[in-house]
């Protein structure tokens, strides 16, 4: 699998990550971070994409510490209604600022059979 | 629990002052000015039997003519659907050249016989005097269908061991000519040795033969009309119901499928379909269910659907294109999965996700992927069946959730099958209002009320009159229904009216109402009631109608249970 770099200025805001979920499918989710030994996970986020919270979150408390970790985002999709010939999409955005970060975002999609579990992963990179 | 007690002594209660003023149970008490044979009436179960003759051609008699079959053509199948129709006795001497084993399965009411065709053979289905033939030959021969005639009125006499037979799962029983049954020696499900399959009669059986003129499979079918909004306008405008049309599972953001059967008129017909919602075909990915659920707009266009049919005549004797579009609209519908009620518990289905949908364990980065694909699955199964169990929960806790629908399908037809030619054909239109008494807590988990209307032109149905010929007409359609109640206790209630304009020819109108109730004595056993009447003005006012009815019975099945 080619691993996902994500970009970030060191001298710009903590990052976000965003996930979307098309085809108004229902999603749960889990984000962890790693650090550089790809050990020690720390939970971002978890959530629901149907509740009000905006599935939007910030990332570390700091630029500079993210450089070499890893980010992993991991989610159970489901089909409301069921049946055969369903899709699904999954998009992960990171945007430091209101910039989205290079390389981004990263998508994932397919036919939905009833329910999907999903993983992807990316590593920070900081550069000046 | 204890509510229902009192519900069931009433029942044995009316049942036993039922049989009192009643002495002549189940018959029909007709009181007509002048019975109109347009209006179909339900009918008892004919008693088929088979017989496959030395020339390989099969003969389908019964006991009350057969004038309403129909055939098709299934992969290396051919297959004879009897309405309305039990196995009585079936017979072979042969060993069949022309197909390799024939089947026989009851489904529901229906009798279905299907015969695995030998490489090069076609059949077809012939009327021969009261019953019909299939005719084998070589596969030079056109398949041309012989027209279904349309469903004849008849006096219903439910027979109460006609139905013993049936086992109303559909698994049949496989007779291979290679093994023939002796010569003359019939299958008969009431008294001979059952060979395979058939179940020894079951209390509702038994109880009707102890009630006289109790009756079998008791429906309050006066109506018969289904009442929604069809789930693709085009095929159904073209006479082609799912049921004829082999289609993939819904929902569809896009599936096409080739048509491959009989119209409405028993013509053989193929061709192209195509299903689609095109918002989510092309804007699925951008579509949220936050946003779903935020934006009527995204919803109404989520949910519209667009679908498209041709049918081309199998035959040389029919050369017509038909073209259809059609539209589905789905202007509310509170029952809609995918909006979010957290209040509901477990019985919405997102909430019943959010519950109980469990996340894999944390995968740490740089796994191999097989592993992280190992564990994924291992997720995946365990998350279908949670998902499975959530949905049906919802689907049965909402069954009854107001909506509204609207279609509309034109159509247009070729005479001479070529592009130049196609013609406006007429079109239908479609609406469907269903309320289920949302703030209306003794009725809101148990009720529901559903009315439907529909304009259709230039429809040609079978002439009533004429055995073979077509009528072009144009119909209004308008219905109600009520139905209520659960597992242990059901109500229906239907009233139609229904206006049929000739077009060169006479006009109709037709009231139809029916009421039934159903009470759950044990898990598979129930007892009903039923009754149903037909009004009417027919032939433009020159003659009037009425026809009643009144039955009663066990059944094994629930009839009415209004709850998926």
């Amino acid at each position: 699998m080619a691993q996902n770099i994500v970009q970030l200025k060191a001298d710009g805001p903590v990052p976000n990550i965003e996930l979307k979920f098309g085809f108004a499918q229902f999603a749960k989710y889990r984000i962890l971070l790693f650090d550089k030994n790809g050990q020690n996970p720390v939970e971002v986020a978890h959530g629901i994409n149907v509740d009000t919270a905006p599935d939007k979150f910030p990332i570390g408390n700091s630029v500079v510490a993210l450089d070499g970790k890893f980010i992993v985002w991991q989610a159970v999709i489901a089909s409301p209604t069921g049946g055969a010939g369903q899709q699904f999409s999954q998009k992960a955005t990171f945007t430091q600022g209101n910039a989205n970060c290079p390389n981004g975002p990263f998508s994932q999609a397919g036919p939905l059979n009833n329910t999907v579990t999903t993983f992807d992963q990316a590593k920070f990179e900081v550069v000046s | 629990m204890r509510k229902q007690t009192p519900v069931a002594r009433i029942l044995v209660l009316l049942l036993v002052w039922l049989i009192t003023i009643f002495p002549v149970h189940s018959q029909e008490l007709v009181s007509s000015a002048a019975e109109n044979s347009r209006v179909p009436q339900a009918r008892s179960l004919r008693l088929v039997r088979i017989s496959v003759a030395a020339d390989s051609s099969v003969t389908i008699t019964a006991n009350v003519p057969i004038d309403d079959a129909v055939s098709y053509r299934s992969g290396e199948k051919f297959v004879v659907v009897i309405p309305q129709a039990v196995l009585a006795g079936a017979s072979s001497d042969m060993v069949s050249r022309e197909f390799s084993s024939f089947q026989i399965d009851q489904r529901g009411d229906d009798l279905a016989v299907s015969f695995k065709l030998k490489l090069g053979t076609v059949a077809r289905l012939e009327q021969r005097g009261a019953g019909v033939s299939v005719v084998f030959s070589s596969s030079s021969i056109s398949r041309n269908m012989v027209p279904v005639s349309e469903v004849r009125p008849g006096t219903p006499t439910l027979d109460a061991s006609s139905n013993v037979n049936g086992n109303g799962n559909g698994n049949g029983v496989t007779h291979a000519p290679s093994m023939p049954l002796p010569a003359s020696a019939s299958i008969v499900a009431t008294s001979a040795p059952v060979p395979q399959g058939t179940p020894a009669p079951d209390l509702a059986s038994i109880l009707n033969s102890l009630f006289p003129g109790a009756s079998n499979n008791v429906t309050a079918n006066t109506t018969n009309v289904e009442l929604t909004d069809p789930e693709s306008a085009a095929f159904a405008v073209l006479g082609l119901t799912p049921n004829t049309v082999l289609r993939p599972a819904s929902p569809k953001d896009f599936a096409w499928s080739l048509l491959n059967g009989l119209d409405q008129n028993g013509n053989f017909q193929s061709g192209l379909a195509i299903d689609t919602a095109p918002y989510m075909l092309f804007n699925g990915e951008n579509v949220t269910i936050r946003d779903y659920n935020e934006h009527y707009l995204t919803r109404f266009l989520s949910r519209t659907q667009f679908s498209f049919a041709t049918a081309k005549g199998g035959s040389q004797d029919d050369t017509s294109t038909r073209l259809s579009a059609g539209l589905n609209l789905t202007l509310w519908d509170r029952g809609d999965a995918r909006i979010y009620h957290p209040e509901r518990g477990d019985d919405d289905v997102l909430q019943c996700f959010a519950n109980n949908l469990q996340l894999p364990p944390p995968i740490a980065p740089n796994t191999a992927p097989d592993v992280i694909a190992q564990i994924n699955a291992g997720n995946k199964a365990a998350n279908d069946t949670v998902a499975d169990q959530c949905r049906d929960r919802a689907r049965k806790a909402n069954w009854n959730r107001s909506s509204w629908t609207i279609a509309y399908a034109p159509s247009w037809i070729s005479k001479t099958g070529q592009t130049t030619g196609f013609r406006w054909n007429g079109g239908a239109f479609w609406t469907s209002l269903a309320y289920g008494f949302e703030g209306i807590s003794s009725l809101e988990r148990i009720g529901q009320l559903i009315f439907h209307a529909r304009y259709r032109t230039r429809e040609v149905v079978p002439d009533p009159v004429n055995q073979g010929q077509f009528i072009t007409q144009n119909s209004a359609y308008f219905g109600t229904r009520f139905r209520a109640g659960g597992t242990k206790f059901a109500l229906n209630f239907e009233d139609s009216l229904i206006r049929t304009s000739v077009i060169n020819g006479g006009r109709d109108l037709i009231n139809r109402f029916s009421i039934g109730a159903e009470a759950r004595i044990t898990n598979n056993l129930y007892f009903v009631i039923t009754s149903g009447s037909n009004t009417g003005v027919d032939n433009g006012g020159n003659r009037g109608f009425l026809m009643s009815s009144f039955k009663y019975g066990f059944n094994k099945k629930s009839q009415f249970n209004p709850q998926p």
